[in-house]
């Protein structure tokens, strides 16, 4: 009987208590490292499967400004679709409004970005940096990755 | 018995909070910002573009060179408003061909100190990747300012 007694007593429990708190802890310093990197990142550029940006190693920081895209389906300012035969226009209207925003704010835009296909023919590019020289666009920023 | 009702009532001051929620609620947040996040850093290759409308004696004389597909295979590079005797170079396209042409523009720049500037004429077949690995490359070697010619 006294041997029954001492059995049942020294049988551990299998439920060990968990540490909670330091868990929180981890779960709290990654929650931040990820708002911080979501905060900072590039993300106002669309990004589509049929696009693989080239790399580069002399980059420079990305600044938000209007985007031209080059697809399969043609080129796109902004999410419109442009004609190429309209893409003139349409910068010329950008340019003015662009202009009109430096006079009230006086802050310049700081260039436009072509975000395109890295195997994209230079004959593709050639319209829209055309159109971009006849339009005073002089500043262009071509969106790459980081090597 | 009266003594033994009270002891009874009176609570612990000690409480625990019950973190299963928050652990929770954080996961939540964690597997949203996972699938949310950007791993790939986009960066930018600034241009600044001549725009040609300015007259010729306005446009600046600084030394510059200009990379020139002058065949499907075949760059030339040819040196402009060097004040010092430089030649121009043609190079066969080739895989160690960018390598050559860094050693040629880094020689060049040693004979003209301020050489800062390069303009790219390409040819149409020319994958945009190949003309930013070029601009890359001429930007390794210390020309900020890079420019690319439409056809």
């Amino acid at each position: 009987m006294a041997f029954e007694k001492w059995g049942r007593t020294q049988k551990r429990s299998l439920m060990g208590p968990l540490m909670l708190t330091s868990l929180v802890d981890a779960f709290t310093i990654l929650v931040i490292f990820l708002l911080l990197n979501v905060s900072q990142s590039e993300n106002f550029l669309i990004q589509s499967k049929d696009i693989l940006l080239p790399m580069a190693k002399n980059w420079a920081e990305l600044e938000r400004s209007s985007i031209i895209r080059i697809e399969k389906q043609g080129i796109f300012l902004g999410d419109e679709w442009v004609d190429q035969n309209d893409l003139v226009a349409k910068l010329v209207t950008l340019k003015q409004k662009g202009l009109e925003f430096e006079k009230l704010y006086g802050i310049k835009e700081p260039g436009i970005i072509i975000q395109a296909d890295k195997a994209l023919d230079y004959d593709q590019l050639n319209p829209i940096i055309r159109a971009l020289a006849q339009t005073g666009f002089s500043d262009i920023q071509f969106a790459v990755m980081q090597k | 018995m009266e003594g033994a009702w009270s002891l009874r009532e009176k609570k612990s001051l000690d409480f625990t909070v019950d973190l299963i929620p928050v652990i929770s609620l954080l996961a939540v947040c964690i597997a949203f910002l996972l699938l949310s996040a950007t791993w790939v850093h986009v960066g930018a290759m600034r241009v600044k573009q001549g725009l040609g409308g300015q007259p010729v004696s306005d446009s600046s004389q600084a030394p510059m060179i200009a990379v020139r597909w002058v065949g499907p295979d075949e760059v030339r590079i040819e040196p402009r408003n060097f004040t010092v005797k430089a030649t121009i170079k043609a190079f066969k396209i080739s895989p160690q061909w960018l390598v050559e042409l860094r050693s040629w523009v880094a020689q060049l720049k040693s004979l003209q100190n301020n050489l800062e500037a390069a303009i790219i004429e390409p040819q149409k077949s020319l994958s945009y990747g190949d003309l930013i690995e070029l601009m890359d490359a001429l930007r390794d070697e210390g020309l900020s300012d890079v420019g690319v010619v439409p056809l």
